[in-house]
């Protein structure tokens, strides 16, 4: 016979907050959301922000105001205020690693079918007497959640949505926030006067459903059943029906186990610890077809991908491979390690070897050609000199420049790593080129400070002073004034000219408007 | 001589960085023969120019930057009345053809609209050049030469930009191969360099994003700005004819917005009759109407001089058109009153655009039209408000869309959204920006103030961001950010409008508005007609039909009898919950202490309980002299004139206007300027000049320092409030007739205030609590009885209306009402069967226990609403979900609290007792004293009380004082909440709507409050989802 204990734990994206970050214990915490105006709204909120008259539903700036310090209630003890953003993924995250840690109780588990579950169900049939009866086995769930630092209420039934149920009513309080932590409830088998007792919220039905029953009366499943079932399935469909069966048990609904999903990442240990390069990189490639073919079920291809090395009582070591495009083909993966391997002196034999997929994105997937690899595989050919470049000299260092829109030079540009980047796949949107000649190619970083003859004051220049040389200047365009920036300190205040010198050489100069210095800012080759 | 041709000001919306005041002040400084005003597609800012023009004897030339989809921008300059006239028809089309804020013009618009302007082609501006002119911007200048022959100019703009001498050479090409003059220009976004961050910041908030994104979209340099005379000679040293020609340009155009004359509609006169001579005839046939006993000898004499002063001043059209707006209104039974300076005058009695008797109200017309200041007389007509529209739809009908329009009101930046919208564009966080935001409203008194605030939020104000965000802000604020309707002034005129100012789409369909703004109109002289809404005029109609319904009696509002003492005992007693104006808190408390006897005491209340007067401490010194406790004196007989009628207590802006003039000297002219000042000086800051002045005149004429500082206060006082005694005499008489209805129909006046929802300051559910209280008899909404209003059953039997039912559509409840023509419903399916009405509206009325003549209690009722169909497809043969036989449900019996609950739940009333009754004795042995029994008590006795809270208000002139209203079974208590309390207890406060409060009772002159020293939240026993109107 199934028997199922659930495991409630009351406001679970505050505490799963403070189970990551232990801190935050003392903080008055509260979790928002962007609702669909993209205003803030608090979500949820600890007990003490609760103290403070938070709410959830309020808008943000209206919690921030009442724990600003110093304000209202004024009698009331000053608590650290702790504001985040609700993250529903990494709370259903959380709740599957807990998940996998209550397999210690039962090998079946399962979360309650939720948008945002905060509730496990074990199913405990047949496994109670392994903790000497349901009693202890609750209170063994209980006290191991309590070493934990959970704060959870526990029930067992024989139905999951009455076991959901009695975890939170049980005490009569559907308000986690004030009941005892670690509440339970054993119901025994077959036991209908507790059951009828719940309220009807338990079966989870439309909102608009569960206030008419209220509006009729009908509160507890008691009051339900005795209602006539036709009656009810004309009024409410046939879904309340259902849902009462699934409570009783009348129709059966058995528990979905939770899967955690695999990682895309594959390891392997070595019998012998090694020291052998030849070894390594065999066990290295294995690993990567072994890997591909996970990619391969995914359509995915790697973009950034970890490799360690585990050796005896040392720090590992770490080869990290960035790709320019996605790609799940492992030769081309091992001939990129491969370059990285050769320049890592082993410290000690190596023992393991992990390999995890950082980054993916979707594979491209590219039509072979029936006549010859002709000149369209020069992209791809691109992107294996960019990947191996990059792969031996850094990530860092294969960059590639782009304009920026902004009016001051060197601020135009930016140089952005070619490789591991799914951004890199999308053409940017460049902002329009400044006419010909109207900018050099080369750009002196920083502008080199120059003497300047000019014949007036503020007028262009008609000689400067390089380098020890000195250039006369034979035609001169601008001046082209920039005065911008101001946003990012003192703007910079500039009168720029193109200058050609008698002996043919273009230059780009400025005078600093503030202090009418000279600069030679770049060169037009 | 230069003359700046091309200059957008911040009428441009989020381009232009610089009010037209400003550049047209930096222009005269820098010794300009004439500045042109050309905003992009738009005449919304050439008014302001104007005005700042005039006092600096500049030149303005009227102009706008036209913007066509398929050519060149251009820049049109008109030059002469004709021409404005088609440049603002072309900018109507342009506005019309496009949703509201656009405009969308091709050049074919523009050709059919050319002759007699001047245009400025721009051409290249922002392109990559070429030193050969493409062979697009030849064409295009070809084709604007075709249309305007001699009149076409290439502009010339060189802000320092990357390649200014190829332009200069492009455009010289272009000139020279098209035959086009080439002209000088700025293209001028701001007066003087220093705005180039806020120019920034504008052009960031237009795009949405912040300053540092905006990259390429910012201007690179501070160029421009309004250039002196020596750096244009410079800039234009290769093109010294295209300087010149700005000259000859500034002397073609000889047009001033001052050509413009108003003209009035003249077709309301029939043929053969001047509209002088019609009027008169209206007026005396008025007259014989209004007093058929014979018009008295007062009446007689002013209706003479009224006339005669119309007649000089030529305001006859005027009057006419008023009351041809009236004279429909009156034909579709839309119930409106006059108000505003002519609108209490004899004449207007007689045409029926007020009922405020001249023979009962002593208020004498040269004040409101006179003769020296030449100024337009101003009647705005309240109309009910849910029938506004129809007034507003036949004007457009009755003079055309090309000859009526709304007046604009230009939306300013306010401390709130300037800081917004900054912080916005300086990239700080959104939370952080939220919260500045939060704590910031209206306009802060001092600049000062913002800097304080700022800090309090935690920004640092000397660090380089926090005075940037300041700096820009106070720049930002008073910026016009876009164009919104006048809440009802419409403009009506001879020839068509549309060549006086542009007309544009409005937000609301069928709507158009001009883009002047009230001010501008006024500055050119032009009238308006201000059609406003009122909900208590719609109530009161409503309240007619229903006494004529019931009794017979045809009541009007002149009609009302007047001086009923019954009536003032009632309003002395403050027992005035749902009358007009006076029926607030604030009039509440000064019922007992004013207790007005005639008509003028009620235009005083109306007018003291007002922030103006409350600011200028003016009602405490008023109620003292009238009780006699205070002596009233006048410093001189002038004064005395003045201030007589109110007991030397200014409390009207027209007093204070005289006063201005009898004690300070003023001239009428800057009497009317001081009026304005003080609508606007919170911005501006112009008091301060007249605070001199005023200071120097008062001495000059004998009185004293302290008696002069005080007037300046109350002046001061006013500020944006000041509330006009014309104004005033027409609300009293409103309250008057409200007041009679509600003492002597009840019934019918709780219904039709009902009816009128949403209005006034109460629910319905306080209403008929208050109906009851007095004598009425209120029946629940029933399917066999209610329609879709509440109606009466018998003269104080009111029946509620389907109308109060929660999510009930209009639509089911027409459908109930026509069914039950064929006879009562007997049960809930025979009733579904009548009506079709689905599952979902049946149960809503079950849930709502309207179908308590079915002899069905409400959950049976609701058991049987929900098994009718859901959808209106036909059921299946064989539907398993539908058993034949419905056995009895065995459901649980409400009790009366459950039922109240329900009723407040479906209704927002109920007619059972009380929820707080159920509690009563709980809260005697808590020590709580109901409501009703307050009076007994002794003045700053500790009282308790528990209840309902039904509003929080908290008023701007209250330091933070938070009124509430807390009712239980007996009545309603007035609390008070200071600051620190509020603060404490901020939770309960703000949140919970049933209190048990501990306080001390202030209790005199028949005004009782409770101030609050300690509250306790009762929500969870008192309560369930009770709604209660916050902060309104």
């Amino acid at each position: 016979m199934s028997r199922i204990l659930a495991l409630w734990l009351p406001n679970w994206p505050v505490q799963r907050l403070v189970r990551d970050q232990p801190d935050r214990m003392s903080c008055a915490i509260v979790l928002y959301e962007q609702d669909a105006r993209s205003a803030q709204r608090v979500k949820a909120c600890s007990a003490a922000a609760w103290e403070h008259a938070v709410r959830p539903g309020m808008p943000l700036a209206e919690a921030q105001t009442l724990l600003e310090p110093g304000a209202a209630p004024i009698q009331k003890t000053e608590v650290r205020p702790c504001f985040a953003r609700h993250d529903v993924g990494r709370d259903r995250e959380a709740l599957v690693e807990l998940a996998e840690w209550c397999e210690q109780f039962s090998p079946l588990v399962g979360l309650d079918p939720g948008d945002e579950p905060d509730t496990l169900l074990l199913e405990v049939g047949g496994l109670a007497h392994l903790f000497g009866g349901e009693a202890a086995l609750a209170q063994a769930v209980v006290t191991a959640c309590g070493q934990q630092g959970l704060t959870v209420h526990v029930a067992i039934a024989d139905t999951i949505d009455a076991a959901w149920g009695f975890a939170r009513w049980s005490q009569g309080l559907s308000d986690g926030m004030r009941s005892e932590p670690g509440s339970m409830a054993v119901i025994p088998p077959g036991d209908v006067a507790e059951r009828d007792r719940l309220p009807v919220d338990v079966l989870r039905l439309p909102v608009r459903t569960t206030e008419q029953l209220y509006r009729l009366g009908v509160r507890r499943i008691g009051q339900l059943h005795r209602l006539p079932r036709a009656s009810l399935a004309a009024r409410f469909g046939g879904s309340l029906l259902e849902r009462l069966d699934k409570l009783t048990g009348a129709i059966a609904e058995p528990l979905v186990a939770h899967h955690a999903r695999e990682p895309l990442s594959v390891c392997r240990t070595f019998e012998h610890p090694t020291t052998h390069h030849g070894a390594i990189e065999h066990v290295l490639g294995e690993l990567l077809v072994q890997l591909s073919h996970r990619l391969l079920e995914q359509r995915q291809g790697v973009l950034r991908l970890t490799c360690q090395l585990v050796c005896q009582n040392r720090q590992p070591l770490q080869i990290d491979l960035s790709l320019f495009r996605p790609t799940s083909a492992p030769q081309h993966l091992l001939a990129l390690a491969k370059l990285q391997l050769a320049l890592l002196t082993l410290p000690d034999a190596v023992e393991e070897i992990r390999i995890r997929a950082v980054t993916t994105a979707p594979c491209e997937q590219r039509q072979g050609e029936l006549f010859g690899d002709a000149p369209r595989e020069h992209p791809a050919q691109l992107a294996l000199l960019i990947e191996r470049l990059s792969n031996r000299l850094g990530r860092e260092r294969v960059v590639c420049g782009e304009l920026q829109a902004e009016s001051q030079a060197e601020l135009a540009y930016r140089y952005r790593p070619l490789a591991g980047d799914s951004a890199s796949l999308r053409t940017p949107a460049l902002p329009p080129l400044p006419g010909p000649l109207l900018r050099p190619l080369c750009l002196f970083e920083p502008p080199q400070s120059i003497d300047v003859v000019g014949i007036a004051l503020d007028g262009p220049p008609a000689m400067f002073y390089y380098q020890r040389r000195r250039y006369r200047v034979a035609r001169c365009f601008g001046p082209e004034r920039i005065e911008t920036g101001w946003w990012r300190g003192e703007s910079s205040r500039r009168d720029y000219y193109r200058v050609e010198t008698d002996s043919g050489d273009r230059w780009w100069l400025f005078r600093r408007l503030q202090d009418q210095r000279w600069f030679l800012q770049g060169v037009f080759e | 001589m230069y003359t700046e041709l091309h200059c957008k000001t911040n009428f441009s919306f989020l381009q232009g960085a610089s009010h037209p005041h400003e550049l047209v002040q930096r222009a005269a400084e820098l010794g300009y023969q004439a500045l042109a005003v050309t905003d992009k597609n738009s005449l919304a800012g050439v008014v302001r120019a104007h005005a700042a023009a005039k006092d600096c004897g500049l030149k303005l030339i009227v102009g706008a930057e036209i913007t066509p989809v398929d050519a060149p921008a251009v820049v049109l300059w008109a030059p002469d009345r004709a021409a404005y006239g088609r440049l603002c028809r072309l900018i109507t089309r342009g506005r019309r053809q496009a949703a509201k804020g656009q405009c969308e013009l091709t050049w074919q618009d523009i050709a059919e609209h050319a002759e007699g302007l001047l245009a400025g082609v721009l051409i290249g501006d922002g392109e990559r050049v070429s030193e050969r002119p493409n062979h697009v911007a030849q064409t295009a200048l070809g084709r604007y030469r075709q249309i305007f022959p001699d009149r076409c100019y290439l502009i010339a703009e060189f802000q320092r930009g990357p390649d200014d001498q190829r332009r200069l050479e492009m455009l010289r090409h272009l000139a020279h191969a098209s035959g086009v003059p080439l002209v000088a220009a700025g293209d001028v976004y701001y007066h003087i360099p220093a705005r180039q961050p806020l120019q920034h910041v504008l052009t960031a908030i237009r795009h949405g994003v912040s300053v540092a994104q905006a990259g390429g979209l910012l201007f690179p340099n501070a160029q421009r700005h309004l250039k002196s005379p020596d750096e244009l000679r410079e800039r234009f040293a290769r093109l010294p004819d295209a300087l010149q020609r700005t000259r000859e340009i500034a002397e073609r155009c000889t047009f001033s917005l001052a050509e413009l004359r108003y003209e009035y509609p003249q077709e309301l006169a029939p043929p053969g009759l001047t509209p002088l001579e019609y009027l008169k005839r209206l007026t005396w046939q008025g007259a014989q109407q209004r007093y058929p006993d014979g018009v008295p000898d007062k009446v007689l004499q002013l209706l003479k001089h009224e006339l005669q002063l119309i007649g000089e001043l030529h305001y006859e059209a005027y009057f006419l058109t008023v009351w041809d707006l009236v004279q429909f209104a009156r034909s579709r039974e839309i119930l409106c009153q006059g108000r505003g300076s002519a609108a209490n005058s004899a004449v207007c009695y007689c045409l029926g655009i007020t009922a405020v008797n001249p023979d009962r109200v002593e208020l004498l017309f040269e004040r409101f039209i006179s003769k020296e200041r030449d100024e337009a007389p101003d009647i705005d007509v309240d109309f009910e408000h849910q029938r506004r529209e129809e007034v507003l739809q036949y004007l457009y009908q009755k003079y055309g869309r090309e000859r009526a329009g709304l007046a604009a009101a230009v939306i300013t930046y306010r401390t709130r959204s300037a800081i917004r919208e900054v912080g916005k564009a300086l990239g700080l966080s959104l939370d952080c920006i939220d919260r500045l935001a939060k704590n910031m409203d209206g306009y802060p008194q001092e600049a000062i103030e913002l800097e304080q605030r700022c800090q309090e939020m935690g920004i640092d104000t000397t660090s380089e961001v926090g005075r940037r965000l300041v700096h820009l802000t106070k720049e930002l604020i008073g910026f016009p950010r876009h164009l919104s309707q006048h809440v009802g002034g419409m403009i009506m005129t001879r020839g068509p409008l549309c060549e006086l100012v542009p007309i544009e789409n409005a937000a609301m369909a069928d709507r158009t508005v001009v883009q002047w703004d009230k001010d501008d109109l006024e500055e050119l002289g032009i009238l308006k007609v201000d059609c406003l809404c009122l909900g208590m005029l719609t109530a009161i109609r409503k309240c007619f039909a229903l006494i004529r319904q019931t009794t017979g009696r045809q009541l009007s509002l002149a009609g009302i009898p007047a001086g009923d003492t019954r009536v003032y005992d009632m309003i002395c007693q403050a027992d005035t919950m749902g009358v007009f104006q006076i029926e607030s808190r604030a009039q509440m408390a000064m019922l007992p202490r004013l207790r007005p006897r005639c008509d003028y005491d009620l235009v005083i209340e109306v007018a003291i309980v007002r922030p103006g007067p409350i600011q200028g401490q003016m009602v405490h010194p008023y109620l003292r002299r009238r009780a006699g406790e205070e002596a009233v004196t006048y410093p001189n007989d002038a004064i005395r004139r003045v201030l007589e009628r109110t007991l030397g207590v200014p409390i009207f802006q027209e007093q204070v206007m005289k006063l201005a003039v009898v004690a300070a000297g003023f001239t009428p002219g800057e009497a009317d300027q001081l009026r304005r000042a003080m609508g606007a000086w919170r911005r501006n800051g112009h008091m301060e000049t007249f605070h001199q002045k005023l200071l120097d005149g008062m001495r000059q004429r004998g009185l004293s320092e302290e008696f002069a500082e005080r007037v300046f206060q109350q002046i001061r006082g006013f500020g944006e409030y000041g509330f006009p005694e014309s104004h005033a005499a027409s609300f009293a008489l409103l309250v008057y007739v409200s007041a009679y209805l509600k003492h002597y129909y009840p019934a019918a006046f709780t219904a039709a205030l009902i009816n009128s929802q949403p209005m006034g300051f109460y629910a319905p559910a306080q209403l008929v609590c208050d109906a009851r209280r007095h004598g009425v008899e209120v029946r629940p909404a029933d399917v066999n009885y209610s329609q879709w209003d509440c109606t009466l059953e018998g003269e104080r039997i009111l029946r509620l209306g389907f109308r109060l039912l929660r999510g009930l559509a209009a639509k089911d409840a027409a459908a109930i009402i026509r069914a039950r023509a064929a006879g009562p419903f007997d049960t809930i399916d025979q009733f579904t069967r009548r009506t079709g009405l689905l599952q979902g509206a049946v149960s809503r009325l079950a849930e709502a226990d309207a179908f308590g003549s079915l002899a069905c209690d409400r959950r049976q009722s609701l058991w049987d609403a929900l098994s009718q169909p859901k959808s209106r497809s036909p059921r299946p043969l064989l539907d398993p979900s539908d058993p034949a036989v419905d056995p009895l449900a065995d459901l649980p019996a409400m009790t009366v609290q459950e039922q109240v609950v329900a009723d407040y739940q479906t209704l927002g009333l109920t007619l059972r007792p009380h929820p707080v009754s159920f509690y009563r004795e709980h809260l005697q042995r808590l020590g709580a004293t109901p409501a009703a029994q307050l009076a007994n008590l002794p003045h700053r006795r500790q009282v308790r009380v528990a209840g309902l809270i039904l509003l929080r208000q908290r008023p701007s002139t209250g330091n933070g004082i938070t009124f509430a209203t807390l009712e239980d079974e007996t009545g309603t208590v007035n609390l008070v909440l200071y600051k620190s309390i509020w603060e404490r207890f901020h939770a309960i406060a703000r949140h919970s709507n049933a209190w048990f409060v501990r306080g001390r009772l202030e209790s005199r002159h028949g005004v009782i409050h409770v101030v609050a020293q300690h509250l306790q939240d009762m929500q969870h026993e008192l309560t369930h989802r009770v709604p209660s109107r916050d902060f309104q």
